[in-house]
Order: structure tokens, then sequence, then C-alpha cells
């Protein structure tokens, strides 16, 4: 109960960052502040997809709702997401440059074999919005294939969105956090009451390994990191307690323990290619603070000013 | 090498070969092929000659010395090569299946018979002589229905690419008809064998103690099978007499035994002894037989004997003569006929009577048991085949009668005889067409049918539907019997009958399933196999002594008993030794029963078999050696066929007779550690081909309670996958189509020869057993919406609207859009979106009530008015139905009408309420779908797909639900297909050992934490990918509800159903649940009120209906002359008041009584 009381401030410490994965540590908060910032950057999070297809021709094997579907699905990159209103802020009907970037998607094989038709096949309709592309990092995304004289022609208008609509506007594959674990060994215990061979099996029973016998074959915590919980060593270490002899004495007291540390989060943003990962966690911050202000807005002004 | 002993896996090779060899559906396709090849010949050159006399003319002048007679005979039939179709307008075009299918035309090949004419003359003294001789050669007699893919199909030889480019699936093996365009399987009967000797005890109520019973059917001929019975009567407490009387075909009393001896020609009590005891030291035997013979007594020749039976026959009024070669003829051709039909019948009938008396006797004496009627080996199969030959035999039948009838007259109306007139092909094409087309199958003189549902439409739901119903079997009727027995698993079907795959409620273990290795025999010759025995040294029974019967042993074929051989082992040995050379057909079985000192060798069509591996000397025969051979690529001259093996004695096949009478090893590994304790004659190639096409899909299955198998091999094929190749070409009426149907993580190895790979049925879903937010209880599901848009278990429904627009015999109707001016009766729907030619343009979105085929019929002279000469007849589309027009197809028939199909697609996104199942009979409902966020996530961030509650577990006890999971999570960490085939030797601390040392917890348990508030789950989650399945059941299919609509035009009550927009039963049981709360006024309210309330008008007088004009206020009663006084207005039900008209039509006067209380 204690810490959660005790004096503390928030704290937020990179771990890592590479093109598409962000890890950081976020400390000194709740575990609803913390979920809070994961479900925005899942769900809230505005990005660019393909919404309105067009089709004009189509004598491919896969017909127009599949390829729209697909179509939907390819991240596009909305760093400038900025610059666009949602749909449904947007003065103009239909769309216009402010609200859409428009696609063409013209192929036909006349080459015989299989063509494939990837995103890299999207061209522009016009010269603005060209900062939205489709994410190409990882290679060209397959849409569909074509055989001999088949064709496709499609116009699609890509269009600004959240998570919380379609599963297509999420910018995150993932963002996950877990508590930090905290082992406790009674090392005293371990060796007086435990045989090496023990020992061992309690370093074994971990299957992330986080646990290493060291030269005097002591149990010794090497990667507190892995630990996902799963309570395999402390079950194990009780198992041997009560089929020794010393089942007698202090069976309630472990040997060992692993518990979780409720104000430190390790948080992991896997991105979908669409925003770059330290731009979603920043982004979600943004927003998650203009809830709270747009709420704040909401409180009658007797209570405001006082 | 050569002996080098082979593993468990080697036995994979020899399967996987046999797969390649035989397909799955090798039994219909063999049947069939056999049918055209021999049985259809057979039955044309069985069929008796048409003679034709003409009828004498009177001439005046004239002396008749000469008699003129035609006999005409149907010699070589010939099958057209390939199937054909003659157009309306006069041209014939070959088809392929694909074309069938598409235009409702019928696979059939033209037959045709070389026909022969002679006229003979008889002159008066001189004898007969054939003056004229003519052969017509190749007349068409009908159209046969061809098997796709069997020897006389289209695609017969077509490689893989070719049938591609006919437009077929790649992975369809055929073994159906099409017959108007729809796929047609004909499903197995099973029947019990003709030619059995059963022994049944009856119990008191009947006046026989022991019945021995057979049903007689000669090989060559095809009458129906004739009884026959030989029956003990009960101990009478009075007389301790038991006395043996045999039921003889058209006798009508039971006739004792001795007598049916005496008849035969053996009239000494001696003589008739020693045909049924065969051991003169067994006295007890003896002691039964003694009051039958002193029963007889009173009979003492032949001609007496003869005379008797003669006498209870249909022989009112003849005489003594007469009478006794009637029973002579009776005797020789109507009993048991499969012995003999010859002439010297005697002997041999004398003889088999006498087995079957001896049969009866030591039954009654406790020797032998009862016979099990539900023994699998005295089922007998008929396939496509036997069942089309039997129609066939029908229908050429009729055939020729009508051909004598028509020749008849043209040969009395003095014209020549015109083949090609009295030839009428249409009785066997529409025949065979009508049969197939609905399924009744023969007819008997009264034109009832004999059997229904014979001819099914193949299940095209998904891959392992239709596989399945092509290896279904079906039990006619039973009536339904409340008898259990003939519905449960018996101890010989293992290896021959899936024991999971069956349905549930009333055709549960009457519809059965073959197993994937299953074969049926097809009858072959029998002369062959004769010859042999007799070089043999089998004593013939004419030749043989009677005093040797009882040392030797007795040898039966096909039920007839043939003659006796001293050394059984060496026999059986020879033959068996033989048949594994391949000197003697490998369908042949050979079963030796030494207590009873038989024989028995099989060689009719039929029987189930099952290939074994042949065991010497506790050691498989085939080796390493073999296998690699097998290994090779097929087209190498070296290769090792699996048909090969059969011939090298390798593998044989076992009937379920034979396989009684040999020892089979369950595993390589029971055969190599049983030491010398057993001597294994053979050993299973693997124990999981005891299973169906169904049951084989599920992982694990020897894990699981076993009517969760039977519930999943029902369910298995109502999931949607991608059920055909072809099926953008295809215009099914219903179709389901997965967008991402994947193959399993978990595979047994039988589901590669299902092709289910390549046409899988489901999804990879990461599934978690938890309780979350409590929308999974009562087997519903909670699905991920998030998974849901991004595709999982999408898919599309089509759907194929066909119409015709009729223009022969008098119809004239036409595709159009319908002119508003010219047309009455327009529909209320939208026709902006047909095209000029009256069909619906592709591309076209259109929901409930759009008009999509536009048509019009001509109005006859009375409905037509100056203005509007035409009625509409257009095609709506269903009106709780919305989609996009997919494809349309405008065609003619083969009657020449115009006909269009049109396919229409909808795309089916999973939503609440719609069926998903997981491969062990776990199916449920979505109860509610949430987002990524709101879902539990483990520490790598993945969110389950679906979650299903534990509750779901322990009563059904499907471990192998669990297991699966496990093995699935491996399979995908290691980037691997996991093996879930049953009675293998993984276990599930193998799979755990795994996982664990992939850095996860053993027992596939993970943390995860609540989507909602980000907090710890209190208990770790079972956590992994399963295979589930989508079934066909969904909500946009079924929801409904009315306020008021329709009503049915007859009582003007609701309509019912959905597709009718019809109203919600309130039956009787939510009535009784009203009464018995009193709820009067409601339950009114809702009988009548909401139902057919009516008001009529009667008069007080008469108590009959009134006639009322209510706008003149004028009431009247016809019957009494009654006007606008005494009449009352009361509200009665519409149903009501028409039965009362219904009662007044038939003279009985309903009166009404009214009184204001
Ligand atoms: S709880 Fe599990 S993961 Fe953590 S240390 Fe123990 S065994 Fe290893
Ligand atoms: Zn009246």
């Amino acid at each position: 109960m204690s810490e959660v009381y005790r004096g503390r401030a928030p704290n937020i410490e990179i771990n890592k960052i590479t093109r598409e994965k962000i890890k950081f540590t976020l400390s000194g908060v709740d575990s609803s502040v913390a979920n809070s910032l994961r479900r925005v950057m899942i769900a809230e999070v505005p990005t660019m997809a393909i919404d309105v297809v067009h089709i004009h021709t189509n004598t491919s094997s896969l017909h127009d709702e599949f390829i729209a579907h697909r179509l939907g699905l390819i991240p596009l990159i909305s760093e400038n997401q900025d610059n666009y209103d949602f749909p449904r802020d947007c003065k103009c009907t239909g769309h216009c440059e402010h609200c859409a970037v428009q696609f063409r998607l013209k192929v036909k094989n006349q080459e015989g074999g299989v063509l494939d038709v990837t995103s890299r096949d999207l061209r522009h309709l016009s010269q603005q919005g060209n900062d939205v592309r489709p994410a190409d990092s990882d290679g060209p995304i397959l849409i569909l294939k074509l055989r001999k004289n088949q064709e496709i022609d499609i116009t699609c208008n890509a269009r600004k969105g959240i998570g919380k609509e379609h599963a297509k506007w999420s910018p995150v594959a993932t963002a996950v956090f877990k508590y930090t674990p905290d082992i406790y060994l009674n090392q005293q215990r371990l060796e007086s009451q435990f045989t090496a061979e023990e020992r061992k099996e309690i370093v074994n029973s971990c299957p992330v390994g986080v646990y290493k016998l060291n030269e005097e074959s002591n149990i010794e915590v090497v990667k507190l990191n892995k630990c996902m919980f799963c309570e395999e060593c402390m079950r194990k270490g009780e198992m041997i307690i009560t089929r020794s002899a010393s089942a007698l004495l202090n069976v309630h007291d472990n040997v060992v323990r692993v518990s979780q540390l409720k104000d430190r989060f390790i948080f992991k943003v896997e991105s979908s290619g669409a925003l770059k990962p330290e731009s979603i966690v920043s982004k979600a911050f943004t927003i998650l603070t203009k809830k709270l202000d747009d709420i704040k807005q909401l409180i009658p002004p007797l209570i405001n000013t006082r | 090498m050569e002996d080098e002993e082979i593993s468990q896996e080697d036995a994979w090779v020899v399967i996987s070969e046999y797969f390649k060899e035989n397909g799955l559906v090798s039994q219909q396709l063999s049947s069939f092929n056999h049918f055209i090849l021999h049985t259809i010949q057979e039955i044309i050159e069985d069929s008796a000659e048409i003679t034709i006399i003409p009828e004498r003319q009177y001439r005046p002048g004239e002396r008749q010395q000469q008699e003129l007679r035609y006999v005409i005979s149907f010699k070589q039939a010939t099958l057209g090569a390939r199937p054909v179709l003659k157009e309306q307008d006069g041209s014939s075009n070959l088809i392929f299946p694909h074309e069938a299918r598409l235009r409702n035309l019928t696979y059939a090949s033209n037959l045709l018979v070389d026909v022969q004419k002679q006229s003979i003359v008889n002159y008066e003294g001189r004898g007969e002589h054939v003056e004229g001789e003519e052969e017509q050669k190749g007349v068409f007699i009908g159209r046969i229905p061809i098997m796709v893919r069997s020897n006389y199909c289209a695609l017969s030889n077509k490689t893989e690419k070719e049938r591609i480019t006919y437009k077929e699936c790649v992975f369809d093996q055929g073994g159906y008809f099409i017959i108007n365009g729809k796929e047609k399987v004909l499903v197995a009967q099973e029947k019990m064998a003709n030619n059995f000797v059963y022994v049944f005890h009856r119990s008191q109520p009947s006046k026989y103690s022991w019945v021995a019973e057979i049903r007689s059917q000669n090989e060559s001929s095809n009458k129906v099978p004739s009884q026959f019975s030989i029956r003990l009567t009960h101990k009478v407490k009075s007389s301790h007499e038991q006395v043996i009387r045999a039921n003889l075909p058209y006798i009508k009393s039971d006739v004792p035994v001795v007598i049916l001896f005496r008849a035969m020609g053996f009239v000494a009590d001696k003589d008739i002894i020693s045909h049924i005891c065969y051991d003169a030291a067994d006295v007890r035997m003896m002691e039964l037989l003694k009051p039958s013979l002193e029963e007889a007594f009173v009979i003492p020749s032949q001609e007496v004997a003869l005379d008797f039976i003669g006498r209870r026959g249909n022989s009112v009024g003849a005489s003594q003569e007469q009478r006794i070669i009637y029973a002579k003829d009776l005797l020789q051709k109507e009993m048991l006929p499969h012995v003999s039909v010859s002439a010297e019948y005697e002997t041999k009938k004398a003889f088999f009577v006498g087995y079957m008396v001896h049969r009866l006797c030591n039954a009654a004496l406790g020797r032998n048991k009862e016979d099990d009627r539900d023994h699998y080996g005295k089922k007998r199969l008929d396939l496509a085949g036997s069942l089309l030959a039997n129609l066939f035999r029908q229908l050429f039948r009729r055939f020729t009668k009508t051909a004598q009838e028509v020749m008849k007259k043209q040969v009395d109306s003095q014209h020549d005889i015109n083949l090609v007139a009295a030839v009428k092909e249409h009785i066997i094409t529409s025949g065979l067409r009508y049969a197939l087309a609905t399924g009744n199958w023969m007819q008997d003189k009264t034109g009832a049918v004999s059997k229904t549902g014979v001819s099914q439409v193949l299940s095209r739901l998904t891959f392992s539907s239709s596989l399945s119903h092509l290896r279904r079997l079906n039990t006619p009727l039973q009536k339904q019997g409340k008898l259990t027995k003939p519905r449960q698993l018996h101890n010989t079907h293992w290896g021959m009958i899936c024991p999971a795959e069956t349905p549930e409620g009333q055709a549960c273990g009457l519809v059965k399933n073959l197993t994937l290795m299953a074969h049926i025999s097809v009858s072959c010759n029998s002369s062959q196999l004769q010859r042999m025995l007799e070089e043999l040294n089998t004593e013939n029974l004419v030749e043989l002594s009677v005093k040797n019967i009882h040392d030797r042993t007795k040898v039966f074929f096909n039920g007839s008993w043939i003659g006796i051989h001293g050394d059984a082992e060496y026999l059986v040995k020879t033959l068996v030794n033989c048949r594994r050379g391949g000197m003697l057909p490998k369908q042949v079985s050979i079963v030796r029963d030494i207590p009873n000192k038989e024989i028995r060798i099989y060689s009719d069509s039929g029987r189930i078999q099952r290939p074994v591996f042949i065991a010497e000397n506790n050691k498989i025969k085939m080796s390493r050696y073999y296998i690699e051979q097998m290994k090779l690529p097929r087209e190498r001259p070296d290769h090792l066929s699996f048909d090969k093996c059969t011939e090298l004695g390798l593998i044989e096949f076992l009937d379920t007779e034979e396989e009684e009478t040999s020892l089979i090893a369950m595993t390589m590994k029971e055969l190599n550690e049983g030491g010398n304790k057993y001597h294994y004659t053979h050993c299973e190639i693997h124990p999981s081909m005891i299973l169906g096409v169904c049951a084989s899909i599920i992982p694990f299955p020897d894990h699981n309670q076993s009517p969760r198998n039977t519930y999943q091999s029902a369910m298995g094929k109502q999931a949607m996958g991608i059920y055909t190749s072809n099926y953008q070409l295809r215009m099914d009426t219903l179709a389901h189509v997965l967008y991402y149907a994947q193959k399993p993580l978990v595979m047994t190895r039988a589901m590669e020869f299902m092709y289910f790979k390549e046409l899988p049925s489901g999804c990879n879903a990461v599934v978690a057993i938890a309780c979350y937010t409590g929308y999974n209880q009562e087997d519903s599901v909670i699905m991920n919406q998030s998974s849901i848009d991004r595709g999982f278990f999408r898919s599309i429904f089509y759907r194929t609207y066909e119409n015709q627009a009729k223009t022969i015999g008098g119809a004239d109707e036409e595709f159009h859009i319908p002119a508003k001016e010219t047309t009455v009766g327009t529909r209320d729907g939208c026709y902006d979106k047909l095209d000029v030619d009256g069909l619906i343009i592709p591309g076209q979105r259109v929901s409930g009530d759009d008009v999509i085929i536009g048509k019009t019929a001509a109005l006859n002279a009375f409905g037509a008015t100056n203005r509007q000469t035409r009625k509409d007849v257009s095609i709506c589309l269903r009106h709780s139905e919305s989609g996009i027009i997919d494809s349309v197809l405008l065609t003619v028939d083969d009657l020449g009408h115009k006909f269009a199909k049109i396919k229409m697609r909808s795309i089916r996104i999973p939503q609440i309420g719609d069926k998903f199942a997981s491969r062990h009979g776990q199916k449920g409902t979505i109860g509610q779908t949430f987002r990524q966020e709101d879902l539990p996530f483990s520490k790598q961030g993945i969110s389950p797909d679906i979650i299903v509650n534990p509750h779901a577990i322990p009563s059904r006890m499907t471990i192998g639900h669990l297991i699966e999971c496990l093995a699935s999570k491996v399979a995908c960490l290691r980037g691997e297909e996991g093996d879930g085939t049953p009675f293998q030797s993984v276990t599930v601390e193998d799979i755990s050992r795994d996982l664990h040392a992939l850095g996860y917890q053993l027992r596939g348990n993970e943390v995860m934490y609540n989507g909602h508030t980000g907090n710890r789950l209190a208990s770790q989650i079972f956590f992994g990918p399963t295979y589930y399945q989508r079934l066909k059941h969904m909500v946009d299919d079924k929801i409904h509800s009315r306020a008021r609509g329709q009503v049915q035009s007859l009582t003007r009550q609701p309509t019912e159903g959905r597709s009718r927009d019809g109203g919600l039963r309130f039956g009787e049981m939510e009535r009784d649940c009203m009464i018995s709360h009193g709820a009067a006024r409601f339950l009114k309210e809702r009988l009548f009120e909401a139902s057919d309330a009516y008001r009529v008008h009667v008069c007080e007088n008469c108590g009959l209906f009134a006639i009322a004009n209510l706008d003149r206020n004028m009431f009247q009663c016809k019957q009494c002359k009654n006007k606008n006084t005494r009449i009352s207005q009361i509200f009665i039900p519409y149903a009501c008041k028409l039965l009362f008209q219904e009662l007044m039509a038939m003279h009985i006067a309903p009166r009404l009584h009214t009184s204001i209380s």
C-alpha cells in the first residue's frame, strides 16, 4: 500500500528506438495512466488509409470488394497527417485536397506469366499529397496477381481516420506494456536447504532464462527484464520444499518470490509503418492531454476559478 | 536392404502410394466402369429374344401352309466414346462436364446396340428354316449418364493441366453424375448378403424354436432372391417331439423336411440321415432327427412326396400328374436357385438342404451360437454400378416389351418391321434420368417406388464434405424400428467403417461412412477359380462318398457348397499364395473356419475390403528395399506401385470375414516385441486409417470424448472454405468461400490425401480460454473486432438464381424489360437495373425485391384486354438478401429454351451471432466483439482473436482441443507444421518440453493484462493458436421480425417463415403458459385479433350465414326469407368460417345460435 502514496515523480526512460519499434520505461505512474497511453496509441492516433475505392476495370481473379479491402489495409506514411482534416470536419462535399489524397492503380499484364501488383503501383493522381505514400521500408506490399491480359484500373482516396473506427487506421501493430518484475531470492535458505541439483532445477524451470548458476552454484538473477511472471520458478521452489523433509519448516515462506512493481511499466510499441514509433508515442500524449483539456473546458466557470 | 525392417514412417509412403493410385472415390469409379464394361452387355444378352408371330390373315382362296415368325435379338452393345448432346437444332456436340453443369444438361453417352432380325418359316412337316437374316448395326437405344472421371468420361486420361483448360477443379475426383446440370451422387446401399445360411433362435410366441434361413439368388439370373428356410418346432410339454419342417417358396404350408428329401429322390431313412448327420456316431443329432423321420413315415416314395408338395402349392384342380410336374419344377427352379437350376439338381440340393438341417441341429443342440445379424461380413454394398444395373435391367425389359408391341402392330398392319420406329430410346434415357434426378429407385408392378434418396445432390459446401458424401453408405429404412442393434458400432466395422462419422438423431448409425482405405469388391470371373478348386482335388458333391464328409472340410464358393477336400490347410495355403502371387484376383477372399470344418471362398461384389501388410514369422514382408522403390517417381519403370505390392505378396486386401481368421498386429512395434507369443499373419498399415474423411480432419481425436468427434464430423461439413478450385466458373445455387483460408498449423497425415492443405476450410485463430467480461457465456465467444477489420474469417456468399423462358408447348415467355403499359401484375421492385435484354447488369448492387430477370408471358384470351396483353413473371432477388451481381449467363438448354443464370455475391463479415467451431465439436456463436485495445494482451502484445469460455471444456472432455492449441503454439514458434495424427506416440509432456525450450510456460499458459484497466489478470490464461472453422449459419440469414404483414390467402392467418415475412408462431406451449397465468384477454388478442378475426352476419332464425350489405344497411337471409330483422353480427376466426363453408359443401349445416347475455 505504502508505495502507492510515497512521493514520486513520473519519469520516462527510452530504452531502444529502431525504425519500427520503440521500447521505453514509464515509471512513477499508475496502471490507469499507462493503460490510457496504450489505448490511445492503438485506437486514437490518426493516420491516413485508403477508404474510398472506385473500380473502373477489374478483370482479375479477385472481386472488387476483396481488392478494396486489401487496399485499405496498406499502411500509408502519415507523418503529415496534421495537414489533413478528418473527412467529417472538412467543409468540402465529397473530397478535396484538404481531406483526401488520391491514388490510381492501373495495371495490365501484357507479357504473360503472373504479374504481381503491389503497393508500388499506386500512383498519386495529383502533385499534392506526395507526402502520403505507401510504407515501403519492408519492400512492396502485394495487392493481387494478374494473369495474361487481366487488368485493373482503380482510383482511390486515402483519408484520415482513427483505429477506433477501423483497424486499418491504427498506427501500431501492437502497443503493450508490462509491469516490472521484482524477484526475491532467499539465498540463505537456498544454500542451506537446497542441494546444488535442486538449485539447478529451479534455474532450469524458468523458460526465459532469468536465472543462472554462478561459480559457487548459487542462483543469480541475470535477465530480470525477461521475466514474464509465469511463476514456474516459485512453483518449482515450493515443489522442492514440499517433497523434501524441510516441508515441516516454514512452508509458507517461499524461497523464490516473483512480484511486480506497480508503478514501473516497460512499454513496447511496434509501428505498422504509417508513423515513426516515436511519433506515435508523442502524438498519443498530445491526444491524451487534449482529451483532458477538452473535458476541463466543460467544467463550470465557478469551480474553474477556485 | 532386401529384408531391412521398415518403420511406421515408411508406412506413410505406402499409404500415399495407395491414394495416388486410387484416389478417394475409386469405389464409385470402379463400380461404374464395371457396369459399363460388363454388366450392360450381360443384361442385353440375357434378355429374351423378341418373337413376333403375325396374326393369321384371312385371305380368301389361299391356303396357309407356312407359319412365319420373326425373331429379334440384341447383340453387341457399344457405348459412344464420349458424352454427347443433341441440340434442339439437330446438331450433335461433344460435351464436357462443366458445360453440362452450366447449361443444365445431362452428361450422358449414347448406347448403341446391334440388332439382329431373323425371319423363321415353319413349313408344314418340313421343320423350321431361317429365311432371312438381317443385322442392323448400332441402333441407338438410349442415353446412359456417365460418371464424371470414369473411364467413359471426356476427362479420362486427361492431365491436370488439360482438366484445367476444360474448366474443371484441379482436385475434383469425380464419382458423381450430372443430371440436368445438378451433380448427383449414388449413395451406396447396404443390404444383407444373399446365399448365406443364417441360424436364428425364436422365442415362444413363435411356433418354431430355431430357424435356418437363406435368401438364395442365382449368380447369373437376376430374379428377386428366393426365401427358403428350415425350422425346428418348439418343445411342447405334452409330446417331447421336435420336428423339422421346410418352408418352400410358393408353398403355403410347411413341408416336413424328410418329405422334401424324398421328393428329391432320397427315400431311404439312412440316405436322408447321412445327408444331415455326417458323423455316424453322433447320437444326439440322430435323436433330434428321429421325430421328423417318424412324422414322414406315411410318405414312402418320391411320387407321393412330390404330390404332397404339389398339393400345397398353386395347383388347384390339377391332376396328380400335373401336381408332380409342378412340384418337380418348383424344386428345380425356385428352391435354392443359387445351388443349381439345371435338371440334375437333386444331389446338390439334397446336400445343401442337409447342410442347413445340420447347421440347425448344431444350433439346437447348443454346439453353435445363433448367427449375428449385424456381422458386417454378411453385409453387401450396392454401389453405383449395381444400382444402375438393376435399374437398367428393369428399363431394358420395358424397352423390349414396347418394341415388341410396336413391331407386332407393324406386322399386323401388313408393314415390314421397321426397327428404328420400334425402338423407343426415351424409355431408357428418361427412365435413368428420372431415377437419378429424383432418387426414386426402381418401381414395382404397382408403380410404387421401392427406394428413395438413393441419388442425392452432391454436397459442395466444403471440399471434405463432397469427399465424404461420395463415400457414404445408407442402410435402407429399418422401418423406424426402435431396434438399437443395427445402429451400433460392431466389432467387424473395424477398419471398414468410420467409428466417428455418422449423423445424430433419426439416421444415427444407419448412415455410415467408409474409412479412407476401405475398398469395395467388384465381382470377378469365377470360372477360373472353380477350375482351380477342381484341380486342387476338391471332391465334387456328385462324386463324393457321404462317409467322408465328417473327416474332410466342406468347400463353399459364394455360398454354395461345391465339394469337400481332404487337406484344408494345403488348399487354403495354395489359394492364398495364388492370390498373393497375382494368379487370383486380389478381391477373392478365402476364409477357413476350422471349428466347423469349412472353407468359404467369395468372389462376389459389394464386400468391403482393406489393405494390410502381410506378415510371416512375425515379420512384415514389406521391406526397406521395396519402400525405396516406391519412393521413386511414378514415371520410372522401376517404380513400385501399390497394385504391384499386392502381386508381390507384400500387401493384401482382407474383407471382413477373412479378417476374422487373421491375427493382425496393430503396429510394427507390437509385431516386433510380441516375441513368439503370437503368430501374427498381418500388420495394420496405420491404425489411423480406421477413420473416414471427416474424422481424419480432427487432430488428436484419440484424446477426445468420442461423441465430440462425431459432432465435429458433422460440423466439418458445414464449415466454409474453398470448396473447389474452379468456384468462380461454377454457378452453384448456394456457395460460401472464405477470404483467407489457411492450412492448419496442426495437421494429420491423412489430410494430405484429402487435399486439405490445398483447399482448406478455416483459419488459425489465436485463442484464449478465459472468462472476460462475461460476453462468452453459454457457448458464445468473444471475437477481436480489429482482426475482423483486417479480414479475419471474412467470406463471400454466392447465390445463383436461374430461370428459363419457356417457348414450347403453348407457353410464350420472353426475357425483356416488361413495358408498364402492356403488362399486368408488375412487381413492386425496381426494374431500372435491368439491361436491354431483360437481365441484370453484372456489377450492379442489388437489394431485396429488385428485379433481376425481366420476363413476361403471353396472357391467354380471357386475361387479355386491349391494352394489356402480357403478364409479368419477372424474378426478384430474395427479399432479405442484398449483394452485387457477380455474373450473368444466358444460354439455351437441350430443349431449346433460352435460360439465364444469375450469380449474386455478398460479403459476409463476422458479426455478433455468427457461428464458429474448433475441430473438436466445440461450437459457439459470437457474443461480443471487442477492439484490440479492449482485449486482454500478453507480454508480447498479442491479443486473442477469439476468447472461449473455460466452462466449455470440463464436461465435454475435448482434451484434443487443448493439445491442438499447445502443439500449434510449438508449431508456429518453430515455423513448422505440427502433427496431430491419432495413435502416435507424441505425448503432452513432449510438446510441453518443446514449448518450455522455446521460452514459454510449458503448459501454454500466459500472464495477461486486462485491456480495459491495464491490470494484470489474476490467473494465467491458456493461450495459443487453434484452427477454427466458420460455419454456414449466420445471423443475417436468420434474423427476422414482423409486426404485421401478409396473410395466407386460404385461411387469412399470418404466413409462416422468414422468406415470406411470416409471423412468429404462438404455439401450444405458449398458449398453455398463458392459460396457466389466467391471461385470457391477452390470449384472445394473440390467437384471434392478431390472427384471422373476421366479421360475419348470422341469421338468428336458421343460424346460417346471412348476406349483409353494410353500405346500404341491408341484411337478408336467403334461406328463410328473413330480411333486415333478426340478424346478428359476430366475430369468428376466418378459418372457422372456412370450416363451416366446407361443411356446408358436404351437406352438413353448422348453425350458429346467438344470444346476448
Ligand atoms: S516467473 Fe517465470 S519467467 Fe519469471 S523468473 Fe520465474 S520462471 Fe522465469
Ligand atoms: Zn336464416
